[in-house]
């Protein structure tokens, strides 16, 4: 619970100045428990308890069919000697550190570059959301072989420069890689919350910009990216923790076992295929609370930095 | 680049059209025996025809983006203007609840519809999203709202204007880019869930798209038999709706800047 | 200052009359409940599906229903990406269909933990028409019944003929073929400039080896692996010797892991011999239309009777442990339905294999395709040459099994590490799985 400590210790700024009279504050305490009800109410109902519940099945050896027994530390006590978790830590760490950046990048640019009011952006702005709309189907599977198998279209394009490829889908040394590409294809979500974001940059600022003569570049830089970086912030935090939390594709890309040899083995890959597949519910458990605290560990360092580049308005 | 995006949608289309013996054959770019004929057989290949899930599909999704967009919004407001006490420590719980894998949480989550007696039912995915478990938009709703300049709210104030008031008459109508990311995404995200429905809905009646495109394709050992073809051409059937509301939906991104540009 | 946009009161005008209909919705729909008020017992029936098992399935329920009166047949099919999740999820929740389609893979991590109904406790149930040998498919070490074959495969060699032909090779006869055959028939496809075989898949193309010598794959009780490490060596040097003659690289290996079969590079007309399930053989010749013929697998000694081969039950019928006593007595009759009664077996045909039911075996070949045919034959002829025991369903824990052979096969394949590594590497995965 490290995590949810850290987190709450961070500041988000309430931004009104501490002079204001009592009875305005506490009428503000009201419509701000008012306004909380059907959260407060959906934490007690919904999500509270299903999220006690695994955690009490992380201490217990439990298979679905039969009682949970209670077993202490004994799950986490395994996660420390467990080779194949290990690889599943190398393989996600590996994922996020590269996807991540790679896609926000990629989605902060393209998003710019649509961003204008032309008439015809908005099937182009569909266009690239496309990916993400099929990225998670089974028909990915086949298609990805299609492109990156031994006969695959990257070899195609490859043998007309002369060079000979390899089945990139298939060595364990590159398996990784196609995954990590998939990831940045399926770009359109962060690139929709940026074009959103952009939306909302007041054009006044732009106007006064223009007055003093600043290049577009400079108005990119002073203007565009500070009154993105909220949305910037959100975006990493939330690949981030997607990243970190990477399923679908792999399950389905891998055939649901990381194979070539363990090299896409995720964590949330492993943590299902000891679960379901291997009916240890309560080892899985213990898995997915780790990987609990490692996000949250991530996140907090997140709020933490954000004090430094993250520009807010109120 | 756009090529590059809209590759695979083409080669979907195209497989939708061929034989099943063909689509892991031929290259992408002959076209000789294309027919409908996987549409036509797709569409009444399963238990019920193919709109059937549609139509269960469209209630789930309308009525998850409604609930999201009333639960999400007034918590994301909570959240990021109002003080109260609690404000920090329940926004960390909220986090909190997105990084735990939702693999660990479906049994649980299950005992818990079931004795409420929500399976089959349209419940066990709208109730939730109605008390803003749904923390992705809130949060995404709490960064928008904080990049409202907050002399906006402070006039009003001063004009005698409660929290209600300026939620409803200020913060709403200048989020409408927030709004409309959320609605498309909570379409999107619902319309193509496998997880929940699978679990959730066992009766075919009350059956979802992306439940009954997996039955196309029976990937068991001794599998006895998928429809490639079938499940290609309803994928781009499934699609198409999920598509017109992009198209649609993203034209609020545009009609937001009319809104914050006019003040 | 602003006013609220229609689009917004719409939302909200929307989300009142939506509570109203979700209301409504939550007394009407779902819930499968246990008896009727008019004495009739209801009971859920939930397999894995496609559109043709479906159809087959539902066609048998209602016939079912039709004779019984006293008994509703519900019945409930869920895509196979899910099967296992859902049904792991439902169990837990005490929900489990009341007969449930079982796979050989989890028989015992259902059955004995108390999740499955031991079929020899009741009545209702005849197996007198099932052979022996085909009823241990579905028993644990002490002999309780979790389950009972719906259909029966067995995993064998596919030849493409017309390969064969184009390549200008002899079909080698699979009744007297040895190991050094299969390698020559496999040099001359690639000769020929295509593919000579793949290598099988995990521990189902290990059992044989392992039969003809002696040993088999796991010990009596199912806690640690039942085989030398010397003879598991022989078999990774036998994928060797294949590689050298004719064999699929690594990479082709590792791309058609977990793809389906009607995508595999054989379905294409590339690869002149592929390990398979034989119920697989017809999806196949959906896809292609050359000529295929199942072979025996090859033995050290030219011997069909000496090659190791095995039956092995694609699906099973099991009933929930959990059921009320009157559903379960209704759940034992439908499934004697199921796999005797001649109606039943004509409509579900060769969908889940070739049935385990010799007597009613006529009615399900009355209309089959060519290839169905082919493998119906070829499965009811093997019986002469099985001579080990069949094995039982695989033990608790194993389910990760599979999954490691295929990795450090691959890892072999790829020149990654060396026979002695792998052969350590798994023996000591099996018995930490098992243990």
């Amino acid at each position: 619970m490290s995590a949810l400590n850290e987190l709450s210790q961070l500041k988000l700024r309430d931004g009104s100045t501490r002079s204001r009279l009592s009875h305005r504050q506490k009428s503000e305490e009201r419509a701000g428990y008012a306004f909380m009800t059907p959260w407060i109410l959906g934490l007690i109902v919904i999500t509270a308890g299903p999220m006690l519940a695994s955690l009490y099945l992380s201490f217990t050896d439990y298979s679905f069919l039969e009682s949970p027994s209670w077993v202490g530390l004994d799950n986490y006590v395994r996660l420390l000697e467990d080779n194949r978790f290990h690889q599943a830590l190398r393989v996600t760490f590996e994922y996020v550190i590269i996807s991540v950046p790679l896609q926000l990048i990629i989605a902060l640019l393209v998003a710019m570059a649509l961003d204008s009011g032309l008439r015809g952006m908005g099937l182009y702005r569909s266009a690239f959301y496309l990916p993400s709309l099929i990225g998670g189907s089974v028909a990915i599977a086949i298609l990805w072989r299609q492109v990156f198998g031994a006969n695959g279209l990257v070899n195609q394009v490859l043998d007309w420069f002369g060079i000979e490829g390899m089945s990139w889908i298939a060595h364990p040394d590159t398996a990784l890689g196609t995954l990590i590409i998939l990831n940045v294809w399926t770009f359109g979500a962060p690139m929709i919350i940026f074009l959103a974001g952009l939306r909302q940059v007041p054009t006044m600022y732009y106007e006064a910009a223009a007055v003093d003569g600043a290049s577009r570049l400079r108005r990119v830089w002073h203007i565009t990216i500070p009154i993105l970086t909220p949305i910037i912030f959100f975006n990493l935090i939330l690949q981030l923790i997607g990243a970190f939390q990477a399923f679908t594709q792999a399950f389905i890309i891998s055939g649901g076992d990381g194979s070539p040899s363990d090299s896409t083995l995720f964590y949330t890959l492993y943590l299902y295929m000891q679960g379901f597949g291997n009916f240890d519910m309560g080892y899985a458990t213990a898995m997915a609370w780790v990987l609990v605290v490692i996000i949250g560990g991530f996140t907090a360092l997140n709020f933490v930095a954000s004090k430094y580049w993250v520009f807010y308005d109120d | 680049m756009a090529i590059l995006m809209l590759y695979p949608i083409i080669w979907m289309i195209i497989s939708s059209l061929r034989p099943d013996e063909m689509i892991f054959s031929q290259g992408v770019f002959s076209l000789s025996d294309l027919s409908f004929d996987n549409y036509r057989e797709g569409w009444d290949a399963l238990r019920h025809p193919f709109g059937h899930y549609m139509i269960n599909s469209t209630i789930i999704t309308v009525g998850s983006i409604i609930a999201n967009l009333i639960a999400c919004s007034m918590t994301a407001y909570a959240f990021a203007r109002l003080r109260f006490r609690g404000n920090r420590l329940f926004f960390a719980i909220m986090l909190l609840t997105i990084m735990l894998p939702v693999h660990v949480l479906l049994v649980p989550q299950y005992v818990l519809f079931s004795a409420l007696g929500w399976t089959n039912t349209p419940l066990p995915f709208i109730v939730p999203k109605l008390l803003a478990t749904d923390a992705f938009f809130i949060f995404l709703m709490v960064q928008f709202i904080r990049g409202i300049p907050r002399e906006l709210d402070e006039a009003a104030t001063v004009d005698g204007a409660g929290p209600l008031r300026i939620f409803w008459r200020i913060i709403l109508p200048l989020m409408v880019p927030a709004l409309a990311t959320t609605a498309i995404f909570t379409f999107i995200w619902t319309w193509n869930d496998f997880l929940g429905p699978l679990i959730f809905l066992t009766d075919s009646n009350a059956h979802t798209v992306q439940l009954a495109l997996r039955s196309f394709v029976d990937s068991s050992s001794t599998g006895s038999g998928s429809s490639w073809g079938a499940l290609f051409a309803m994928s781009i059937v499934s699609l198409l709706p999920v598509f017109l509301i992009f198209l649609f939906g993203q034209r609020f991104l545009i009609r937001g800047i009319a809104t914050t540009g006019g003040k | 200052m602003y006013t609220p946009t229609r689009r917004t009161l719409m939302a909200t005008g929307g989300a009142a009359a939506l509570g109203g209909a979700l209301t409504a919705c939550n007394g009407g729909l779902g819930g499968f409940g246990g008896g009727g008020d008019d004495g009739t017992t209801t009971i859920l029936y939930g397999w894995w599906g496609s559109p043709e098992k479906d159809e087959a399935l539902f066609a048998a329920i209602d016939a079912f229903n039709a004779a019984n009166p006293d008994i509703v047949v519900e019945g409930e099919s869920t895509p196979w990406e899910g099967y296992w999740d859902k049904l792991a999820t439902m169990s837990a929740g005490g929900d489990a269909p009341d007969v449930i389609h079982m796979s050989e893979r989890y028989i015992l991590e259902y059955g004995e933990r108390d999740a499955l109904l031991d079929l020899h406790s009741g009545d209702g149930l005849d197996l007198s028409s099932l052979d022996e040998t085909v009823v241990a498919l579905g028993e644990s070490g002490d002999s309780a019944l979790y389950a009972v074959p719906a259909g029966l495969n067995t995993f064998v060699l596919a030849a493409n003929i017309g390969l064969f032909e184009e390549a200008g090779v002899e079909v080698p006869d699979d009744t007297t073929w040895t190991w050094d055959d299969y390698y020559a028939a496999s040099q001359a496809i690639a000769d020929a400039g295509f593919v000579g075989s793949n290598y099988g898949s995990g521990i189902e193309s290990l059992r044989p080896w392992l039969h003809q010598h002696g040993e088999t794959m796991y010990t009596e009780d199912g806690t640690a692996a039942g085989f030398d490490e010397a003879t598991l060596s022989s078999y990774l040097e036998h994928l060797l010797t294949l590689r050298e003659h004719g064999g699929q690289t690594a990479d082709q290996v590792s791309e058609g892991a977990g793809m389906p079969i009607e995508s595999s590079p054989f379905a294409n007309g590339q690869v002149g011999m592929t390990w398979m399930y034989s119920n697989q053989l017809g999806e196949i010749a959906a896809v292609d239309d050359s000529d295929m013929k199942l072979m025996r697998v090859p033995s050290q000694t030219g011997q069909a009777s000496e090659a190791g081969m095995y039956y092995k039950g694609s699906e099973f019928y099991s009933i929930s442990a959990h059921s009320d006593e009157d559903q379960q007595a209704a759940a034992m009759r439908f499934v004697d339905f199921m796999v005797n009664d001649p109606e039943a077996l004509e409509l579900a045909g060769m969908i889940m294999g070739v049935p385990p039911n010799t007597d009613a075996v006529e009615q399900a070949s009355s209309d089959l395709g060519e290839m169905d045919q082919h493998v119906l034959d070829f499965v009811t002829d093997l019986a002469d040459d099985l001579t080990v025991e069949s094995p039982g369903p695989s033990p608790i824990g194993s389910g990760n099994i599979q999954g490691i052979f295929d990795r450090e096969t691959l890892e072999l394949l790829y020149d990654r590490i060396t026979v002695e590594e792998a052969t350590s590497n798994i023996f000591s995965s099996i018995n930490s799985e098992l243990g």
